[in-house]
């Protein structure tokens, strides 16, 4: 079609060649019809455009305003979004590194109250055997501050010894005191006393043996006797022992 | 965005929508002053001269393009796409059979009379584009319409074709019937060289 209307450019019929006006034949068949084809191609181009009314512009303008004020605050969703996602990033990355650096700072205080402990319970511990040395203790606390127990507790730790071995003198004592009673033979109030199976080692825990102790005036050798075995004499004297007769043995003290 | 932010006058169309879909309502103007003679006259012709109807259609068509610019695809050409919509417009405006003929309504505003053209030339210039408006009424709707995009709005075979929904041998057996009637009926007018 654009060879056509490039046919029609020209000026009249005659310029055409005949190929070219059997192209256009049943369109314009002489000079004539040529010229009215001409004209209406030609001119019907230069029909200027139709303005619409101003009004119709002014109407868009506002439909424009109205659709892109709306989204530019829709386009302010994303950016608030990514400024949520990265302050609720933060608090959690603030959080974690809070709880990690107080867990951490925490960490050696706990470490160093453990080893503390474990120290006290060595010292306190009356089973020390003499091969160990404080030396090889040492390089396990060398990265603590060394805690000096106080001479008050190695006096205190002379006298729980003292109190283990206290009753157990005393029991034994009382334990003889009793053989001699029972082949004496024993009174029927007596026996019905229940007998207690743990005495001596009631009497260990008790601070009233410690305390009347010094009032039964033991020996030295009534000492020794304190050091036997007394697990072996509990087991095989418990049952004999008269807890009546042993509370009237006991002094109260003023 | 390349350029004055102000200055869209060098942009394509492809450029400008692509400038209003960023918000950018001087690239609209910009286009708006580019295809609203060409659509308006367009859809006049179509629609029998009904002002009404073609500015109602004219501002359903740049609406969507402001408020659907997303539906234009870049790579397509936004001449033959907004032909299409002004096209498809006129086709719905038909099935309704809303549009009444009126042949006298307005023509009388679309033609400017200029003082410094030979007034002779000039009336008869205005004569032939009444006479040819009528003409152009008396046609069929897809003849009219094929005449209107290829020899008023300059469009190519091509793309009328993509415009309309039919093949080129349609589109040029559709523009031959009705070159050869208008040029029967504006037989009168005689050529003149300028």
């Amino acid at each position: 079609m654009k060879q056509i209307d490039d046919l029609f450019l020209k000026a009249h019929y005659s310029d055409l060649t005949p190929s070219e006006q059997s192209v256009i034949e049943d369109l314009c068949s002489d000079e004539v019809s040529f010229q009215q084809v001409k004209v209406l191609v030609t001119r019907s181009k230069e029909v200027l455009p139709v303005n619409p009314p101003a009004h119709l512009l002014e109407a868009l303008n506002q439909t424009f305003d109205q659709t892109y004020s709306q989204p530019s605050v829709q386009r302010m969703r994303p950016k608030m979004f990514n400024l949520f996602t990265a302050s609720a990033v933060a608090a959690s990355v603030l959080i974690f590194l809070t709880i990690y650096f107080f867990g951490t700072a925490n960490a050696p205080q706990k470490q160093v109250a453990t080893v503390e402990k474990k120290e006290q319970k060595k010292k306190n511990n009356p089973i020390n055997l003499p091969g160990t040395s404080e030396q090889s203790q040492t390089p396990q606390l060398a990265a603590i501050d060394p805690i000096k127990a106080p001479s008050i507790e190695e006096d205190q730790v002379l006298q729980s010894e003292k109190v283990i071995d206290e009753p157990a003198a005393i029991a034994s004592i009382e334990m003889e005191d009793a053989k001699q009673e029972w082949a004496r033979g024993s009174r029927s109030d007596e026996d019905a006393v229940p007998v207690e199976d743990n005495v001596a080692s009631n009497a260990r825990k008790s601070n009233t043996y410690m305390w009347t102790s010094g009032d039964k005036h033991l020996s030295s050798e009534q000492a020794v006797l304190a050091e036997v075995s007394i697990k072996k004499q509990n087991k095989s004297d418990s049952k004999r022992l008269n807890t009546s007769f042993m509370l009237k043995q006991i002094k109260p003290v003023y | 965005m390349r350029g004055f932010k102000s200055g869209f006058s060098h942009f394509s169309d492809e450029e400008l929508m692509l400038a209003i879909r960023q918000g950018e309502k001087t690239a609209f103007n910009e286009l708006y002053q580019r295809y609203s003679g060409k659509l308006y006259g367009y859809m006049l012709k179509l629609l029998w001269y009904n002002e009404v109807r073609a500015q109602d259609l004219l501002q359903d068509l740049f609406a969507k393009i402001i408020t659907q610019p997303h539906l234009f695809d870049a790579n397509r050409s936004f001449k033959t796409w907004v032909y299409t919509i002004a096209s498809n417009l006129c086709k719905n405006e038909f099935k309704r059979n809303e549009v009444r003929k009126n042949t006298s309504n307005g023509l009388d505003n679309h033609y400017h009379l200029s003082g410094t053209e030979d007034v002779e030339q000039t009336v008869t210039d205005w004569e032939f584009k009444e006479a040819l408006d009528q003409e152009l009424i008396k046609l069929d709707d897809k003849h009219r319409e094929v005449f209107v995009l290829k020899h008023m709005d300059g469009l190519s075979i091509k793309e009328i074709s993509e415009i309309v929904g039919i093949n080129e041998g349609t589109v040029k057996s559709r523009l031959f019937y009705a070159i050869k009637k208008l040029a029967a009926e504006l037989k009168m007018f005689e050529l003149v060289e300028r």
